[in-house]
């Protein structure tokens, strides 16, 4: 009887994943907003490469596309999908959706995770430009760490992007708090540069960034010796993902209740 | 058992800088049977699109109780918003990226509509409002009056037992908002109890059992449009022709009359009544002193309002 | 008509426009925060490299590069005015769209200044680069120039996607990283295919960056002057040439309807 109401429970919340992904996933497809950070981000591949190429160092170029990459999936996370809720008060589909029985938890995770596996585009895209431009084709020595790097990579980037939903949905901020999140984030996770060139003080704080599990994961996935502690490196992406997700539905929750008792669901 | 109660509702909020509170909703008890349409007439700012959020769970009340089909708002939120829907006005409250049955899809998951009856449920919705041509258009080509029955369309795709409409004809052509009120007068029909909110007064006259006029967040009356009417009975009027100056005069005068000035149309007179027993001895006297053209006439409910609320123009 | 009466009320709307976007706190800690950890990063791929010249490369690449992006922001400003409702207003004025649309958007560059200028003092601090005062003041109106001329293509690229509103940021973006994929910011302009730097010389930020390279590195002052030449050349070709389709676009509208009324 009490398995069955899980059961029933479970498919219920399954049900409203998939709808509010379906969603998303229509409403980005006809939006280029959205986009723009798997069309642009890429191209960031040329000016990393390039120099690394351009210094006799194309056996890093690696480094060039795990950023792009990473970016990528990071922008489509901070500013994609982090407007989720900003953007429903907005339009005035906020109310609508709270005063569903639906889990507004259900709906933003729902949709953050379509948005930030679209990312994974970023990949393919800076592959391939590499390779056009500079006629690298870069191998892939680990492909299955690079694929389940990638999958956790943009699920601790949905994870985030819940809690940072949560924070920007009062608007005025969100430009702020996006610009001051972003930059260090990727400095702090060794996106592009190993965090080993950062200052020692700042290298203590890496490991709280998922990026910093994904870089070294990813450019270890393009390197042809094996990689040192991969299902750790995973379960840390993982933690970090579901640690963000658990908060972020938490503050979801708390800005509601505040947005409920204050009046401002709506933006008018 | 009620569809709505509140008792002794209200709600304030903090108001600018000078640490005064604003009193949006004051002490309203109310009352809607199931199966009723009530009309919640007031001017901007009277406090009606407050109390559709209280209602609706979207909004937290400072005081007071408030129950949908006995379920309170704030104790059991969760049964209350699984049996009610909202249907805003305006172009606000869709997906413009979306066509209209993508947008039905998504809210139908959200309700958690069985994905088996989905599709037939949404077909139905979509020929009654009429939109079936234009389910797969993106909703923002669409004009003001298909977003409008696409609002209603979402409200309804849950099976919601109560229904609040917060203006839900604003922007709408005459004929649209005609075709509109027909859907909510079948609604009305199949049991489901609506609140609807507006200024229309046409249209509170024409779809709600009753109305209640709501100002400053306080409600003032609530009656039946009719019943609304007599309220102001000493408002009725009598309208004439070829009446004299001295006859006017004398009318004037006269204890029962409230006005007497030119008709609003034509070349006639309007005589208000300041009483309405007052009304047989004025006619005989119209009568006796051979005046022949004489018309008599009730408020209409937009008259009721004005006179009730006060004639405040743009005035908030 | 007064033009710069006309250019100044625009510049207040435009004034108005960057406080909307940024208070002083927040482009403090949110804008120049990305600003400056994004230009860390590069700074730092010379470290990865090895190379103290490939690192001053890209310390001094960068530092240029953020004020013509910044200055970028312009043509996505130019197209705000569909979005205010005031556009079919500015075509039907007297005055005309010009005036107005530069005043409004001339926030942008000034932004850019200020934003390379801050990334220069900070990266120069933290990665100890040698800057002579007299360096420093020779640069200061070689950058003002970049954004300058940056200015005058964002307004070009804004007069474009004036009509596809929605590519205003994706334009921004493509276009901030080509310049600095390809403009001599991260590599020279020379390392790349023949065509492209044929290409990239009738581009800003090209000659600019050369112009101030050169002061850095004590080049002969007919290098420096002629650089800068070629940039104040190219930007402002470029303003013009923004001129004439803003002009052009406005008549365009008349004719096949595409100024809306209602936003």
């Amino acid at each position: 009887m009490a398995g069955s109401a899980v059961l029933v429970r479970v498919g219920r919340w399954l049900r409203v994943l998939r709808g509010a992904a379906r969603a998303q996933y229509q409403l980005t497809l006809g939006n280029i907003e959205d986009l723009r950070p798997i069309i642009g981000m890429p191209l960031g591949a040329l000016i990393s490469v390039g120099v690394l190429v351009h210094s006799g160092r194309s056996d890093l170029a690696s480094y060039g596309l795990v950023a792009a990459t990473l970016m990528t999936i990071g922008q489509m996370g901070l500013f994609v999908a982090s407007e989720i809720v900003f953007q429903e008060r907005n339009g005035q589909t906020l109310e609508l959706l709270v005063a569903s029985p639906t889990d507004l938890g259900l709906v933003l995770g729902g949709r953050v995770t379509v948005l930030t596996a679209l990312g994974l585009a970023g990949m393919v895209e800076s592959w391939l430009l590499v390779r056009l431009v500079f006629g690298l084709s870069l191998a892939i020595y680990h492909p299955w760490l690079l694929l389940l790097t990638l999958s956790a990579t943009s699920l601790a980037a949905a994870g985030t992007a819940m809690l940072t939903a949560a924070l920007f949905s009062f608007g005025r901020q969100v430009r702020t708090l996006q610009n001051a999140v972003n930059g260090p984030f990727y400095l702090l996770g060794g996106v592009l540069v190993p965090t080993v060139f950062l200052p020692s003080w700042l290298q203590t704080l890496s490991p709280a960034v998922y990026f910093y599990w994904s870089a070294n994961l990813l450019r270890a996935a393009f390197r042809p010796e094996a990689p040192s502690t991969p299902v750790y490196g995973l379960f840390m992406i993982a933690l970090l993902a579901v640690l963000a997700a658990a908060i972020g539905a938490l503050v979801l929750r708390r800005m509601i209740h505040h947005l409920r008792r204050e009046g401002t669901l709506g933006l008018s | 058992m009620l569809a709505i109660e509140t008792k002794g509702l209200s709600r304030s909020y903090a108001s600018g800088n000078e640490g005064k509170s604003l009193l949006a909703l004051d002490d309203v008890s109310l009352q809607v049977e199931q199966g009723e349409v009530r009309g919640l007439l007031g001017p901007n700012g009277a406090g009606k699109t407050t109390l559709v959020k209280i209602l609706s769970t979207v909004l937290l009340p400072s005081g007071g109780r408030a129950s949908i089909l006995g379920e309170d708002v704030v104790q059991n939120t969760r049964a209350v918003r699984s049996k009610i829907g909202i249907v805003f006005g305006g172009d606000r409250g869709l997906y413009n990226n979306l066509t209209a049955r993508q947008n039905l899809e998504y809210w139908a998951a959200l309700y958690d509509v069985p994905a088996k009856e989905t599709k037939l449920r949404i077909d139905r919705l979509l020929a009654r409002v009429g939109l079936t041509e234009r389910a797969s258009q993106r909703v923002s080509g669409y004009s003001r009056g298909m977003k409008q029955r696409l609002h209603l369309a979402r409200g309804l795709v849950a099976g919601a037992r109560v229904l609040f409409l917060d203006e839900p004809t604003m922007g709408m052509d005459p004929m649209a908002a005609r075709d509109f009120r027909q859907i909510v007068h079948d609604l009305r029909g199949e049991g489901c109890t609506v609140l609807l909110t507006t200024h229309d007064m046409r249209e509170a006259e024409a779809l709600c059992d009753k109305v209640a006029l709501i100002d400053r967040g306080k409600l003032l009356a609530v009656e039946k449009p009719a019943e609304l009417a007599r309220y102001v009975a000493k408002y009725e009027r009598i309208d004439v022709e070829g009446a004299s100056e001295t006859l006017l005069a004398t009318l004037r005068t006269h204890g029962g009359v409230a006005t007497v000035n030119r008709a609003p149309q034509g070349d006639g007179h309007r005589i208000e009544l300041a009483d309405g027993a007052a009304h047989r001895s004025i006619l005989a006297l119209l009568v006796e002193t051979g005046v022949t053209s004489i018309t008599t006439s009730r408020p209409s409910l937009e008259e009721v309002y004005v006179h009730l609320i006060g004639d405040r123009g743009l005035e908030v | 008509m007064s033009w710069s009466r006309v250019y100044r009320h625009g510049l207040a709307v435009g004034a108005a426009d960057f406080r909307d976007f940024w208070s002083l706190k927040s482009w403090l800690f949110g804008w120049m925060l990305r600003i400056l950890t994004n230009a860390f990063a590069w700074v730092l791929l010379g470290r990865v490299l090895g190379s103290h010249d490939r690192q001053s490369f890209l310390l001094v690449g960068n530092a240029v590069a953020v004020g013509a992006t910044s200055a970028l922001w312009a043509s996505n400003a130019c197209t705000w005015a569909r979005y205010d409702g005031t556009h079919p207003l500015l075509v039907i004025a007297p005055s005309g769209l010009a005036a107005a649309t530069l005043g409004r958007t001339s926030i942008w560059p000034v932004n850019g200044i200020a934003t390379s200028i801050a990334t220069f003092l900070v990266l120069t601090l933290a990665f100890g680069y040698r800057l002579t005062v007299h360096a420093a003041l020779a640069a200061f109106p070689l950058v003002v120039l970049v954004c300058a001329s940056t200015f005058g293509f964002a307004l070009f690229m804004g007069a474009v996607v004036g009509r596809w509103t929605r590519l205003r940021n994706l334009a921004l973006d493509v276009s901030g990283t080509l310049l600095m994929a390809f403009c001599g910011v991260a590599v020279p302009s020379s390392f790349w295919p023949a065509p492209m730097n044929a290409a990239v010389q009738f581009l800003p930020l090209t000659h600019g960056l050369l112009a101030i390279r050169g002061v850095l590195n004590d080049a002969g002052v007919g290098v420096v002057l002629r650089q800068a030449s070629l940039e104040a050349v190219v930007g402002a070709s470029w303003l013009v040439l923004a001129l004439a389709l803003m002009q052009r676009m406005a008549e365009r509208g008349r004719a096949d309807g595409s100024i809306e009324l209602v936003v």
